[in-house]
């Protein structure tokens, strides 16, 4: 199988596997005063302090959640609900579901949201988020990177325009995490969201930073763990193997960063020479490194991921919904593409882990098995 | 399309019921390269109580992912929401606001199950599509053609389901359990082990939670007919109605009832938004008229046949005389009740199915 859905999920690296058996060792309580409670609330600081190390930022600031879609959800739930009725979010058109979902939870709940729309590129006018802020705007959310376009967010120019009129930011950076270069504290955000499972760590792990003197409600209520921002026993050797993955990520990123946008540019000239009348879709000079989203004239995806998989490659389209269905995709409907277009997005998410041979069999492959389905329409 | 269509390769449908699930054991059994497939036809109410109880909820979706798992084959969610919404529910509702009684499953067997399925089948390289109905197909060889034949269980036959499958649809279509008893497909669930071996019989009308009435008046709001006058053969108004949307020919009129005899509704006239009630006499019908009639086996006009008005209906002699190209006058030999237009009249001779069409009007 030739996986190319990476920002879906990703395989764990093997040194981080091996971390995280070595940590199961480690079964104390962080909260427990004995000796097997010290040793682990000992691995967990250190993992706090390595993860600090590497985001440029206090380690005081880094809260460890069950993943991305929680540190999102605290971060919106802890700002909003402790005023009920009140305050204005915006949102981008094209945020994950984690932010779009729990927003339409917190438009119920009495909070105003705008949703800034996106050109036909996937791009992010910063000027449209200045027009969306209202004198009691309290949140703008926009991604650092975009999970289906691979589409890279003005981050810095968002944060600035925040900081400037009184807002909070949150980046969501689930998908940037491991793939650009973060210095948060450098940065104009005010709350950052990651996950482990996206940077070849392990899955049900993440993190929410809180730029230093913030502060936001708990969303889960409890022990005192976190410092009390989020009760419940931590997920230990899942903290200490992101760590891990996370400086394995970061070490030699540049290099890798060069090597996983050759290897994806060779599958997208690729399949350019091979299909014509094939568009990128998002923006071309502005993706993260390993990802494509391309449509194939006269290709349903629904079909093609069907044939792909039987063909023993791994790719992604639309949104995923609860059945197993796939509805068309938020994020290319906002970009302004067809119902029908938008559930025919090819996703290709490349990393580390993938060669240049997967990436000729791959070509070798997406002709034999699709060619069939555009001739003679 | 230039796709090689695959003979041993065949998409199965699979709805989570016990049926379907058979079918795709006994295709595997016999050596098919098995492709399971729920068609995700429609969105049921969320947050309603109606959530266990209509089709396509997660619930039966993640039944059928575990059969296709038990049976071991690859398993898939089509989603297939705007075909089914434009062709079956739409035009379901359309029908009753015309005072007419739709049939949604033959519609969606003729513009989803066998067209838009068929053609994803297609572009998988599949040469077949298999569905739980319990209906059989066999080639006649002197006519170089295929026929269509009810069930071998005579309680579950859904032959009436499936008139309207052309040759090519026939062709390419297996019907796996159409020899088997409903009993012996329980039987080889539960043999096997199947998730949904004792699931309870899915409903008439998939995407009807409740009454057709309160569906339509959700979903098309805006398009419902006003309350409106009951009247009775002479045009004397006997009393208010909800709207014509809410009644279907045959049905018995609610408990008002005030003339000393049972009243029903005898027909829906859409331009006045009258509904027409008269005594169960009243109702009974020499012969109709239908269009859209189709023909897996043309016959001659003036043959005698066996009619179907209506899923449960036991069949009646009758003789058909051919109109037009696709339009029958079909007259009954002894007469029948509650003759509905929108509902499918289909034709047989024993237990083959010769084709049908759609109920325009009774005839006296």
């Amino acid at each position: 199988m030739i996986y190319f859905d990476n920002n879906a999920t990703t395989a764990m690296d093997p040194q981080v596997r091996e971390t995280y058996q070595e940590a199961l060792v480690h079964f104390g309580n962080p909260s427990s005063v004995h000796g097997p409670g010290r040793q682990a609330r000992k691995l967990l600081n250190e993992s706090r302090e390595k993860i600090a190390e590497l985001l440029k930022v206090k380690d005081s600031t880094l809260t460890f959640t069950s993943g991305g879609t929680e540190a999102l959800n605290a971060a919106l739930l802890g700002s909003f609900l402790p005023e009920p009725g009140g305050g204005h979010l915006v949102v981008s058109a094209v945020e994950h579901h984690a932010v779009l979902a729990a927003s339409q939870f917190l438009e119920r709940m009495g909070v105003e949201v705008t949703r800034v729309p996106v050109d036909p590129q996937g791009r992010l006018q910063v000027d449209q988020v200045a027009l969306a802020i209202k004198p009691h705007t309290k949140m703008v959310a926009v991604m650092w990177a975009n999970n289906e376009t691979g589409n890279i967010y003005p981050v810095q120019a968002i944060g600035a325009l925040a900081q400037s009129r009184g807002v909070l930011y949150l980046c969501d950076g689930v998908q940037a995490c491991g793939k650009c270069e973060l210095s948060l504290s450098e940065l104009p955000v005010d709350f950052f969201a990651a996950s482990a499972h996206k940077f070849h760590g392990p899955k049900g792990v993440g993190l929410l930073y809180m730029r230093d003197g913030l502060s936001a409600e708990p969303h889960l209520w409890g022990g005192r763990q976190e410092r009390g921002r989020r009760a419940g026993t931590e997920h230990l050797a899942g903290i200490v193997a992101m760590a891990e993955a996370l400086r394995l990520a970061q070490s030699g990123q540049k290099e890798k960063v060069l090597a996983l946008q050759k290897l994806r540019d060779r599958l997208e000239f690729g399949i350019l020479a091979e299909f014509s009348g094939a568009r990128v879709l998002g923006d071309r000079e502005n993706r993260l490194p390993g990802t494509l989203n391309i449509l194939l004239p006269g290709i349903q995806g629904e079909t093609a991921l069907v044939n792909l998989d039987r063909a023993g490659i791994a790719i992604s389209i639309g949104a995923a919904c609860e059945s197993g269905s796939v509805d068309p995709s938020h994020v290319l409907l906002a970009m302004g593409l067809e119902e029908n277009e938008a559930a025919s997005g090819l996703r290709f998410s490349l990393s580390k882990d993938n060669t240049d041979a997967e990436v000729e069999v791959a070509l070798k492959t997406l002709s034999e098995v699709l060619k069939p389905l555009t001739s003679s329409i | 399309m230039s796709q090689v269509l695959d003979k041993k390769r065949v998409v199965c449908a699979m709805s989570g019921g016990v049926d379907s699930s058979v079918a795709a054991l006994l295709l595997k059994e016999q050596g098919y390269e098995v492709i399971g497939v729920t068609l995700k036809l429609w969105d049921p109410p969320q947050g309603t109580t109606f959530k266990h109880t209509t089709c396509c909820s997660v619930e039966d979706i993640t039944d059928a992912r575990r059969v296709a798992d038990q049976v071991g084959i690859p398993f898939y969610v089509f989603n297939s929401k705007t075909p089914f919404k434009e062709q079956v529910v739409n035009r379901f509702v359309d029908e009753y606001l015309k005072g007419r009684t739709p049939n949604p499953c033959a519609m969606c067997n003729d513009k989803v199950k066998f067209s838009y399925l068929l053609e994803k089948a297609y572009e998988l390289g599949a040469y077949y599509v298999a569905t739980g109905h319990f209906a059989r197909k066999a080639w006649n060889e002197t006519q170089n053609h295929w026929e269509l034949y009810c069930g071998d269980d005579p309680k579950k036959d859904q032959s009436y389901f499936l008139f309207s499958l052309n040759q090519e649809q026939l062709e390419h279509t297996l019907f796996p359990v159409g020899e088997m008893t409903k009993e012996q497909v329980r039987a080889l669930a539960t043999e096997h082990g199947l998730k949904t071996r004792a699931k309870p019989e899915s409903q008439e009308i998939c995407f009807v939670p409740q009454t057709h009435g309160a569906f339509i008046e959700k979903y098309a709001p805006d398009k419902i007919g006003p309350e409106g006058d009951f009247v009775d053969e002479q045009g004397q108004t006997l009393g208010r109605h909800k709207g014509i949307h809410h009644y279907t020919v045959g049905q018995r009129r609610g408990t008002e009832v005030a003339e000393g005899q049972r009243l029903y509704v005898k027909s829906i006239d859409p331009k006045t938004q009258k509904i027409v009630m008269g005594p169960d006499a009243t109702l009974w019908g020499n012969g109709l008229m239908a269009k859209g009639v189709r023909w897996v086996r043309p016959v001659m006009s003036g043959t005698q046949i066996t009619a179907r008005i209506r899923y449960r209906h036991e069949g009646a002699a009758a003789v058909v005389h051919l109109d037009a190209t696709d339009q029958v006058r079909v007259e009954f030999k002894e007469p029948q009740r509650a003759i509905s237009p929108g509902q499918a009249v289909v034709f047989y001779l024993g237990k083959e199915v010769l084709g049908g069409g759609w109920i325009e009007r009774g005839a006296p």
